[in-house]
């Protein structure tokens, strides 16, 4: 104690009151009904006494109340030095706790506290540079022994490994994670060596858990893969999970990629798999072709970047993410009877997600509408991602070779134009629309109902829809009319104008109309163009009993986020909807 | 899968220090141990639950979360949630409940994993892996009291490998 404090104090007929209050308390156990009982029994006994006399009882409370105040006044000076002593021991005993806090978590916790911090980190380096750093798994190994015991015991702390590390440390990190992730990037200073060295130190293939690599120049990769070829292994990666090759276009290192080649290949179009003639055995394999070789019995997820191997031979691979542009303002184009190959070789995933930046697909004459489409018996969540100057065609096309019966998530993101260049023209209007056109085999005529389209998604279940672009209209009613069981429908529509609520006919939807009977949850987020009454007539279709109650069975949610415009309909949509309206800014 | 029965059903749980709480059957069985122990006991409702590792104070805060959580689906067994692990991100009622004092976040994560709440567990967890991103050793030692014990040779060997570990 570094200081005294000086308290009320307290005399001794307070103290033997509380005392005797205390005694009370214990005899009844707590459960006295009459507050006097505790503190003040004589008055008790004489306020119900009808004998006695007015001067008694008067005498009687003088004393009482001179009792229970000396009492009440011990009581403060007791609950103040209470308070002091609380705050002092909290004070003073706050690191002895925070000590036995820490380290009265067992080792198993511990552990998983520092798998979810390194998790987060690669997580963030995906996102990122796609490379990973010397990570955060190093700073925990110099805390203390207890973290470094348990961090070195977690392979999984230890397995990612980069061409930019130093020697001593990929031996180290090695010795560490029997089951490597591998990162190979050749953006750094004397990519080359650092490569080889890299997968000299971390061989043998096969037991690699994963591998990302990210190039820019055709060089690259051949440089990369051909160090497989020549192992007796021969790209046989017998535990690879997790599979991403990312090809990194960008103006500059394009356009000295075309420099390099121009000179002997002389002005012709750019095509990624052309090679030049005289050059090496394993400089004559095609992107493609090396891919396919590979042996991979246990990837499960694949992603690749401007990249279209002629097959994959992956039978456990679960989930695909597949990306492919248009880098250059030259001739280029994808090789569709080659993208064709490659989905067929998925035909066992779950799980698919395209990104498609304004790609060119070119294909041969010959008429194929009359071949059966992929089927994939296995597939339930599909997402495509279409930006830049795609064209419906190309999207159309690959809708055809595909077949979408199985799948009960579909989320459809689409962006012409990056929201915020200054540089971009406006949007042309209905560019969007005809990617949805093709999407989802719309026709282009205005008949709203009852035609004879073929359903391209008859088992989705949960739909997004995005648009980022401006002053762009989508045909709702027909999009729910195509996806006819939709159970979860998500709107992120910043730009766009709201739905109609009249259907083909020019009529008002009603609840026999509406082209999805299904919809369970509605969230409509951020559509800040959405006109309320307009918004509010659509979605009221969705109700059974028109203006009536909501029944049952109707929608369940209807989540409204960040529309400015609808906020002047709230009233309009809380009658309507009731508790099940969650509005939130 | 429950029954309309169990729904309305109520549980006794008795804490290590004699504190009893009576709850709803949906809330007290977000935790696998108290659900495996009221099948092992049956149907008697008067029985308690003893839970000799927690304290009134720290159920107390567990039942708030149980509560909050009860219409939660059932969690999803262990080889799948990879990606609910890989995020640090925490919902905003869970972030708000999880702001107390480190002795009682300790208590919590301790309760949960006796109690065996996985998703709770898992809040506790994150909490403690965001205190630690981005912080230099010392800096994490200060924050949770940490005495380091390296010794000299130790020290040595970090430093050594801190210097092969700097990229290239």
């Amino acid at each position: 104690m570094s200081k005294k404090t000086r308290w009320p104090s307290i005399d001794d007929l307070g103290r033997l009151h509380l005392l005797d209050a205390s005694d009370s308390l214990q005899k009844t156990g707590c459960t006295h009904q009459d507050e006097r009982e505790i503190w003040c029994q004589s008055w008790l006994r004489v306020d119900e006494d009808s004998n006695a006399s007015m001067e008694s009882k008067a005498r009687c409370a003088k004393e009482t109340l001179q009792n229970i105040k000396s009492t009440r006044k011990a009581l403060e000076a007791l609950s103040s030095s209470l308070e002091e002593a609380v705050k002092l021991v909290s004070d003073q005993s706050s690191n002895a706790i925070r000590v036995m806090g820490f380290s009265s978590l067992p080792d198993d916790i511990l552990a998983r506290i520092f798998e979810l911090h390194h998790q987060h980190d690669m997580e963030n380096v995906k996102k990122g540079t796609g490379m990973a750093s010397i990570s955060a798994s190093n700073v925990l190994v110099q805390v203390c022994r207890r973290f470094r015991s348990i961090a070195l015991r977690i392979p999984s702390l230890w397995e990612d490994i980069c061409n930019y590390h130093r020697d001593a440390w990929i031996l180290n990190l090695k010795e560490r994670s029997k089951n490597p992730v591998i990162f190979i990037t050749y953006g750094v200073p004397n990519a080359g060596n650092s490569v080889d060295n890299l997968l000299r130190l971390v061989h043998p293939e096969n037991q690699w858990r994963g591998l990302h690599v990210r190039f820019k120049y055709r060089t690259h990769w051949h440089h990369f893969s051909r160090r497989f070829l020549n192992t007796p292994e021969g790209g046989n990666f017998g535990s690879l999970e997790s599979l991403s090759i990312v090809q990194e276009w960008d103006e500059e290192a394009i356009q000295i990629d075309n420099i390099d080649r121009s000179a002997s290949e002389g002005p012709q179009a750019v095509d990624l798999d052309f090679i030049p003639d005289g050059e090496d055995e394993y400089m004559s394999k095609s992107f493609s072709t090396i891919l396919s070789e590979w042996k991979l019995p246990k990837l499960k997820t694949l992603a690749l970047r401007d990249i279209i191997p002629l097959k994959i031979n992956c039978p456990n691979l679960q989930a695909v993410n597949f990306e492919i542009s248009y880098p250059t303002e030259d001739t280029y184009w994808w090789d569709r009877q080659k993208l064709a190959g490659f989905l067929h070789s998925l035909h066992l995933v779950e799980s698919l997600s395209f990104t498609f930046k304004s790609p060119i697909l070119v294909k041969e004459d010959e008429d194929d509408t009359g071949l059966n489409p992929i089927k994939f018996s296995r597939l339930k969540s599909f997402t495509l991602n279409i930006a830049g100057d795609t064209r419906d065609y190309f999207l159309a096309d690959l809708m055809r070779m595909m077949d979408m019966t199985t799948i009960s998530e579909l989320n459809i993101s689409m962006a012409v134009w990056h929201i915020g260049d200054e540089d971009c023209p406006p949007v042309k209007f209905g560019i969007p629309m005809g990617w949805l056109n093709a999407i989802f085999n719309l026709q282009h005529d205005d008949d709203g109902f009852g035609d004879d389209r073929t359903c391209m998604f008859p088992n989705v279940e949960k739909l997004h829809i995005g648009l980022e672009d401006y002053n762009q209209w989508i045909p709702f009613s027909r999009i729910l009319d195509a996806t006819p069981h939709v159970r979860d429908l998500t709107l992120d529509l910043p730009h766009c104008r709201e739905p109609s609520p009249y259907n083909g006919h020019g009529l008002y939807c009603t609840y026999q109309t509406f082209p999805c009977q299904h919809l369970k949850t509605v969230k409509i987020a951020n559509c800040n163009l959405f006109n309320g009454p307009r918004t509010l007539r659509f979605f009221e279709s969705l109700k059974r009993n028109g203006e009536g109650e909501l029944k049952e069975e109707d929608v369940e949610r209807i989540e409204i986020e960040g529309c400015n415009n609808l906020r002047s309909s709230k009233d309009g949509f809380s009658r309507c909807f009731g508790d099940r309206l969650v509005w939130s800014v | 899968m429950s029954t309309t029965e169990d729904k309305t059903r109520k549980v006794k749980l008795v804490t290590s220090d004699n504190e009893e709480f009576e709850v709803d059957w949906e809330v007290a069985t977000r935790s696998v141990l108290i659900k495996h122990m009221l099948e092992d006991i049956g149907e008697s409702e008067e029985q308690a639950i003893p839970l000799p590792n927690v304290t009134a104070n720290v159920l107390k805060k567990v039942l708030e979360w149980c509560e909050h959580h009860r219409k939660d689906p059932e969690p999803a067994p262990e080889s799948s949630d990879d990606n609910r692990k890989r995020t640090l991100e925490i919902g905003d009622w869970d972030a708000k409940f999880i702001q107390v004092d480190q002795e009682m976040l300790f208590e919590i994560i301790l309760a949960a994993n006796y109690l065996d709440i996985k998703a709770l567990l898992d809040v506790g967890c994150k909490t403690v892996a965001n205190m630690i991103k981005g912080k230099q050793p010392e800096e994490i030692r200060k924050m949770f009291n940490i005495v380091n014990d390296f010794t000299p040779e130790e020290e040595a060997q970090i430093k050594k490998e801190n210097e092969w570990a700097e990229d290239r």
